[in-house]
């Protein structure tokens, strides 16, 4: 029953308040006939009136009160000057003296009572005063000035109330300054049809607001009704503790690699040169080793001799490898430089030369590299990559795409398409296409090949070794449909966006 | 990726075939390049940056023929007692190739795209002239023999192209927009290289610009005398011969000339074409497929090569001349992948045991992000490159050792950073209207210099905690630091410090075994100013590496 159920949900304030809405209207009436706080009544009433059951009116009304001047006398200076005069000529100062009034105010005295022609005036020397017939008339009179002044003694009243006499009186108080107007606003409530049947209830006033441990002690709510809430309402938003999502997006990369049986490999952000590039075959004068995109440091670096030496022999004829080679002089001097490594495949190397993996094995890294690039909203100068490699006997292209296949399908795309593409140290090489259902679109995130030989040569690596990437910023920004990278990365990153972003679906 | 821009008409009729877009796209796809734009007639293809012969309508529609199963001329050049003989050349810019085309009929289009070929080649493969510049001349304008030589700037003077009067070389790199373009190539150079005719008419000095008189092909041109001048002789080779192919294919015929390096005369172009041998075991070992020697053929046909002979184990095969991306057999099975199609394979996954791991690191910092996460704080990802006014000074610090960037592209960064703090402060000045508090995280690596490597640079996780509300104070922080020594196990202690980051009297070092392994406190209301912060914050980092022994 719908009126039941509002009642169940009046809040103890809304149930105090509401026996008094049937007999006071006016705001300030209530408050004081309901001993409740004013800011007691205006939740309850704006409650009621969400909940339809009073209506609020409020309007404007100009107040007068006396002003602080005023407030002063207890009777208005023209009279007391009055009461002083009589048929014998009085001066001004005898005048001050016997009123104890000051000058402005005998001076505004007089001027009144002249315009109401009670009195004479004598100029002499000095001016003298004296009463005349209408003034002895006035005396047992009270002006409409005083009348007004008198009521207003006791209570403010409402501008547009006034009697049309006292609007006269009115301006003459307001022009002596004597009244101040003042806009207030008045509050009026009445109670709509609901309201007025909901009055006639039996509303108990004597219910349990919040569930405390005292009430537990003492059992009241055995005795008490709860009051009823409005679940349906909505209530404050709150936030947490979040991981970044690139961070996230990182840590499901790496779950993939980690299920399929990949081990993770570390390697420094620096690099020489010599790993970075000449190590993969990547030659010497090749655009990707120029200033545009790679940030070159000031200092030289230590390259393996013994490595380098096997590396330079490939590079300028190709050594045992099969290769014609690229037919140029090796220098060792570029080799040393140091460099933010532009790409992960820096320390796969460092794990050929260094580490000496054989076969069989299955690596990965997630790791930051560089471009030598301006900052835009789809650019920053650092981002992540993710690569791994399998060593292995008898790998073909067939297990290079099937890789990629259960790789993408760990992420949840299942309609792949393939692209020959170009990279300096695999061959072939290729660009893995996958359908997003969620986006509605094919997204390339995944470049992939087989190590070329000449790059695997000086590391005595016999075997195919089939590799692929992603880039995790890339992967990022699509999943959470980010379009501005700076939003999501680096100091300039909207906190609030981090705070909020979504859960994205894996299952 | 280098864009070659090409009419679809024109390629149509060049391949002699009306492709729709639609199949065009796809034959494209397939062959790994992407058709990127379209608007009308005119196409936008990525071409990858391997394949310069790729870079002309002429050199694309060629691909595309042998791809259909349709024929293509052979590059046959006719042999000419024509000279050019090589003198005193710039040390700099030895090396000239060079021949003459007849019987082109220019039109218009043609013309727009031998110069967009030109120009193409010219800023990709020839790395914007530095390592080589292509000529054309009107034949007819010049008298043979011709000579490729040097001179003093100063003494070389001609009309250059497109412009109304002669000048001096170097008043041609001051004052002619291509001189001025490319006046950083010849820098410090004592002699420039001239191409000069018998008449003693200079008719170009490369690889800057050609001569007004002599060196403007126009719609009345048919014979063209073409040269290419370097510093590498293979590169321009492979330059020279795309040009030069496309011409041909235009319908010119190619007569060679001698290049007489007095030890040496070169007879060019020769379009020489590398022969192999393939054998069939390794196509079918490296793309697991179980291809006959007849299917092999077949294939690489589609992609322009020709087979010279083949039997059940090999095949001798001979590589297009224009193909200088063929360094291995492997290259050759790139070929065949592309002409069989990369999407007919039927996928495999053989098995590679081995079992999944990861790093200490990687385990660490999962396990650190948890516990923060567990109190609340949200994790950021600042960057790794910055700057030193928020690394030192606007932390009130003295420079203390980093690693400096060389010339970086984006103006505001000059270091890697060596603390994270600063970055994570910067955070909370980027979202100071953002509702309090702010409770942030990170744990991410800074790099320090170090000698001992080979890389010079030790890569060092850290943890950052930052904390920013009204009331944000020491005893907080510090309750972080308690949690967490904990929840891991260890035990610290704390040294007093002055440090500028730091309100004096509020910062201390975190120690743990005798080691100092951090700093935690208030940050100073300097710092704050500088950052522009109108809320207390304390914060602590920690070295990750020390703590945990990484």
């Amino acid at each position: 029953m719908e009126l039941k159920s509002l009642i169940d949900k009046l809040h103890s304030l809304e149930r105090k308040l509401l026996p008094f809405l049937e007999k006071y209207k006016e705001f300030d009436e209530i408050v004081k006939h309901s001993g409740m706080q004013e800011v007691e009544v205006m939740r309850a009433l704006q409650w009621l009136e969400n909940k339809v059951i009073v209506k609020i009116e409020t309007n404007e009304s100009k107040i007068i009160t006396l002003s602080e001047k005023a407030k002063a006398y207890s009777i208005l200076p023209e009279r007391i000057v009055l009461k002083n005069l009589n048929e014998k000529e009085i001066g001004l100062e005898d005048l001050k003296n016997k009123t104890k009034l000051s000058d402005a105010e005998i001076n505004i005295s007089i001027g009144l009572l002249k315009k109401r022609m009670a009195i004479e005036i004598v100029k002499d020397n000095n001016i003298k005063i004296k009463i005349n017939e209408n003034g002895k008339r006035l005396i047992e009179k009270s002006t409409p000035e005083e009348d007004l002044f008198y009521k207003l003694l006791k209570i403010n009243l409402n501008a547009d109330n006034l009697e049309d006499s006292e609007k006269f009186a009115f301006n003459e108080l307001k022009n002596r300054g004597l009244v101040n107007v003042e806009t207030r606003k008045i509050r009026k409530v009445n109670l709509t049809d609901l309201g007025k049947e909901l009055i006639k209830q039996k509303i108990e006033t004597n219910i349990i607001e919040a569930l405390t441990p005292e009430i537990l002690k003492n059992k009241e709510w055995q005795k008490k009704k709860f009051r009823a809430y409005d679940i349906k309402i909505n209530v404050p938003k709150i936030y947490g503790g979040r991981r970044h999502p690139l961070n996230e997006a990182m840590s499901d990369i790496r779950k993939i690699f980690m299920n399929m049986g990949f081990k993770e490999m570390e390697g420094p952000l620096v690099e020489t040169a010599f790993w970075c590039m000449d190590s993969m075959w990547i030659p010497q004068d090749h655009p990707a080793r120029e200033m545009q995109d790679t940030f070159y440091l000031p200092y030289e670096g230590k390259i393996p001799l013994d490595i380098a030496k096997k590396v330079a022999i490939v590079h300028e004829n190709g050594g045992k490898s099969g290769s014609n080679g690229y037919g140029y002089k090796w220098d060792e001097k570029i080799a040393k430089q140091l460099l933010l490594r532009t790409h992960t495949t820096a320390t796969t190397f460092r794990y050929f030369g260094e580490k000496k993996i054989k076969p069989p094995a299955k690596y990965f890294y997630i790791g930051r590299i560089f471009r030598n690039e301006a900052i835009d909203a789809t650019h920053l100068p650092e981002f992540h990559q993710s690569e791994g490699f399998v060593m292995e006997e008898g790998l073909t292209m067939r297990d290079l795409m099937g890789y990629i296949k259960e790789f993408y399908n760990a992420m949840g795309i299942y309609k792949i398409k393939f692209k020959p593409t170009y990279n300096p140290y695999t061959e072939p090489s290729l660009e893995c296409i996958g359908y997003n259902e969620q986006l509605g679109k094919w997204v390339e995130l995944i470049n992939s090949g087989i190590f070329r030989p000449e790059a695997l040569e000086p590391y005595g690596i016999k075997v195919p070794v089939l590799g692929w990437g992603l880039g995790v910023e890339r992967l990022a920004m699509m999943l959470h449909q980010q379009k501005d990278i700076r939003n999501m990365l680096g100091a300039t990153a909207d906190l609030n966006w981090l705070r909020n972003h979504k859960v994205i679906k894996k299952w | 990726m280098v864009v070659l821009e090409t009419r679809h008409s024109i390629l149509n009729s060049l391949i002699g075939e009306k492709l729709s877009l639609k199949e065009l796209e796809e034959i494209l796809f397939n062959l790994g390049y992407e058709l990127e734009d379209i608007s009308g007639d005119n196409l936008r293809i990525d071409i990858t940056a391997e394949r310069p012969d790729l870079l002309s309508t002429q050199g694309l529609a060629r691909a595309l023929r042998a791809y259909l199963g349709f024929k293509n001329i052979d590059y046959k050049v006719i042999k000419s007692k024509g000279k050019i003989k090589v003198e005193n050349t710039a040390k700099e810019w030895p090396f000239v190739l060079a021949c003459i085309v007849k019987g082109l009929k220019f039109d218009d289009e043609k013309i727009k795209e031998v110069i967009r070929i030109q120009e193409k080649l010219g800023t990709t493969f020839l790395r914007n002239r530095k390592k080589g510049g292509l000529g054309l001349y009107p034949l007819d304008k010049i008298k043979f023999p011709v000579k490729y030589t040097s001179e003093e700037p100063k003494k070389i003077v001609y009309r250059p192209l497109e412009y109304s009067e002669k000048l001096n070389a170097l008043e041609i790199l001051q004052k002619h927009p291509t001189g001025i373009k490319y006046k950083y190539l010849v820098n410090g150079w004592k002699r420039f290289p001239i191409f000069i005719d018998s008449n003693k008419t200079i008719m170009s000095m490369p690889p800057i610009v050609n001569s007004h008189d002599v060196g403007k092909i126009d719609e009345d041109t048919k014979d063209v005398f073409v040269e290419v001048t370097g510093k590498d002789l293979k590169t321009i080779t492979m330059a020279f011969e795309i040009l030069v192919g496309a011409l041909m294919d235009m319908g010119g015929k190619a007569y060679s000339l001698n290049i007489n390096y007095g030890n040496k005369i070169i007879k060019c172009p020769e379009f020489k074409e590398e022969k192999r041998k393939l054998n069939v075991d390794y196509v079918n070992k490296i793309l697991g497929l179980n291809l006959k020697t007849s299917e092999i053929k077949r294939l690489l046909e589609k992609m322009m090569y020709k087979i010279k002979s083949a039997n059940e184990k090999e095949l001798k095969i001979i590589i297009p001349s224009t193909r200088r991306d063929i360094w291995h057999d492997i290259d050759v099975v790139d070929d065949i992948m592309r002409a069989y199609g990369c999407n007919n394979f039927e996928l495999n996954l053989k098995s590679v045991e081995s079992i999944g791991e990861t790093t200490k690191s990687v385990k660490l910092k999962e396990e650190i992000s948890n516990l923060f996460i567990g109190l609340g704080y949200q994790e950021v990802f600042t960057l790794m490159l910055t700057n030193k006014e928020n690394q030192f000074r606007k932390m009130n610090i003295e420079e203390s050792k980093h690693i400096n960037l060389g010339k970086s592209v984006e103006q505001s960064v000059n270091m890697a950073r060596n603390w994270l703090l600063p970055e994570l402060i910067n955070c909370l000045h980027f979202n100071r209207s953002v509702e309090y508090p702010h409770k942030i995280f990170e744990i991410n690596h800074v790099v320090l210099p170090d000698n001992t490597r080979d890389v010079m640079s030790k890569d060092v996780l850290k943890l950052s905690i930052v904390n920013s509300h009204s009331s944000a104070n020491f005893t907080e922080i510090k309750q972080i630091l308690d949690y967490l020594a904990n929840s891991f196990s260890f035990k610290y202690d704390i040294k007093e410090i002055e440090h500028g980051s730091f309100i004096n009297g509020r910062a201390g070092n975190v120690i743990v075994d005798g080691s100092e392994i951090g700093v935690i406190g208030e940050i100073s209301p300097v710092v704050l100013g500088n950052f522009g912060l109108e809320a207390p914050v304390s914060a602590l980092e920690l070295d990750l590496n020390k703590l945990f022994n990484l």
